[in-house]
């Protein structure tokens, strides 16, 4: 199964409702919002799309499938601009 | 030793440093000492491609062809290496310049290109690369009765999500068609060493050294006749032109302060109104400008107003 995990090119920092992430390398920036931020702190460790998913259904106390659908589009998205690295996990 | 006060440090020289003020306290120690004396030799590996400049990890050499070499060290140290013919007053305008924001980013300061005013007694900033109209916008306003806090230079701090500002004690610089522009060649100083076009304007007022910020506008030209638009930024669009109106936006990279420039960019854009201000640059059309941040500043959902007096949009 695809494991993700956070590009060390990226950088990121909190406020009170957006994380605001910065390409170190090229300078370029990409603002997250809470549902991101959440995931985004996740994948400081490897992560896989179910695990991603349990845990945002989870916090916002729904099923997998209400969730599932924005998680893959999210992870697309980070992979297609740099921002989260993929690799064949067990 | 002289001793001065500049974007929230405290400075002794051995080189007189004009334009500089002077500390309101004295017998402070030092956070910059300024000395004449021989510098070391940078290894040639650490030499940038043009060979101006070199950094060790612990400190920087900035050669500067007609003056002489800077060597700034971490510890707030700076030895001043002149060429013989070059004069105190050349090296000067580099110390009070450039080597100060190597010093203020060497020593992990967050620093912006940018001119301030007081408003409310809060400060409003308006950043710019070197041409962008700082010092002018920062005139004029004084002009309407707003003190200036900075020319060129500030530096921020932050305390619980609270951002202040410290003013870069400088007096403010003006070109002569500036000047002739705002009506203020009675106010004509020394012209600027390296600049002869240029001149030193004495304040009206004195203003406070650190205050809290609540306006950031990032200049913008526009080409066309009789613009003015405030644009409110993103949280990512005001990151962006934090980081390209840096002091030395270079010296972030090289020094690895992106996080510390990040975390700052960050609270800015949640704790106060960081907006776009893209005008027409003509000194007639300054006094439409200057109105229309009165009326920015003087109501609560601004950047709505601010569009029915918009004269021009060239998004």
């Amino acid at each position: 199964m695809k494991k993700f995990i956070r590009s060390k090119s990226w950088i990121s920092t909190s406020t009170a409702d957006e994380m605001l992430l910065m390409n170190v390398d090229d300078g370029s920036f990409r603002g997250l919002n809470e549902s991101g931020a959440i995931l985004w702190v996740l994948l400081e460790h490897e992560q896989n799309i179910p695990s991603l998913t349990n845990a945002l259904a989870e916090t916002y106390e729904t099923t997998a499938e209400n969730v599932e659908f924005d998680i893959s589009a999210f992870v697309h998205e980070l992979l297609d601009c740099g921002a989260l690295i993929e690799f064949d996990g067990k | 030793m002289l001793s001065y006060e500049s974007a929230g440090v405290f400075i002794e020289s051995e080189i007189e440093l004009p334009g500089l003020r002077y500390p309101n306290n004295s017998g402070i120690k030092p956070d910059l000492t300024i000395r004449k004396g021989n510098t070391p030799t940078p290894p040639a590996s650490l030499l940038s491609k043009d060979g101006t400049w070199a950094y060790d990890g612990c400190a920087a050499w900035v050669m500067v062809a007609s003056v002489g070499v800077f060597y700034i060290q971490k510890t707030g140290n700076i030895t001043v290496e002149l060429l013989e013919k070059s004069t105190d007053r050349e090296a000067a305008i580099y110390l009070i310049g450039s080597i100060l924001g190597v010093a203020l980013h060497l020593s992990g300061k967050i620093a912006l290109h940018s001119s301030a005013v007081m408003v409310n007694d809060k400060a409003v900033l308006f950043c710019g690369t070197t041409g962008a109209g700082k010092s002018t916008i920062a005139a004029a306003l004084e002009g309407r009765g707003y003190p200036i806090l900075s020319d060129d230079l500030c530096t921020l701090d932050i305390v619980d999500n609270k951002v202040f500002v410290h003013s870069d004690g400088r007096l403010l610089k003006l070109w002569q068609a500036s000047l002739e522009g705002l009506g203020l060649k009675d106010r004509r100083g020394d012209s600027v060493c390296s600049k002869p076009d240029k001149y030193f304007v004495q304040p009206l007022n004195t203003s406070p050294s650190r205050l809290r910020l609540s306006h950031v506008y990032f200049l913008h030209d526009s080409n066309s006749a009789g613009v003015i638009r405030i644009k409110l930024l993103t949280l990512t669009e005001a990151a962006a032109w934090f980081f390209a109106n840096a002091y030395r936006p270079g010296l972030i990279k090289l020094l690895g302060q992106e996080a510390d420039y990040l975390a700052a960019a960050a609270t800015l854009a949640t704790n106060t109104k960081v907006s776009r201000l893209t005008r027409t640059k003509n000194f007639s059309f300054l006094p439409v400008v200057i109105d229309n941040l009165e009326a920015h500043w003087s109501c609560e959902n601004s950047s709505d107003i601010l569009h029915s007096v918009t004269h021009g949009d060239i998004d």
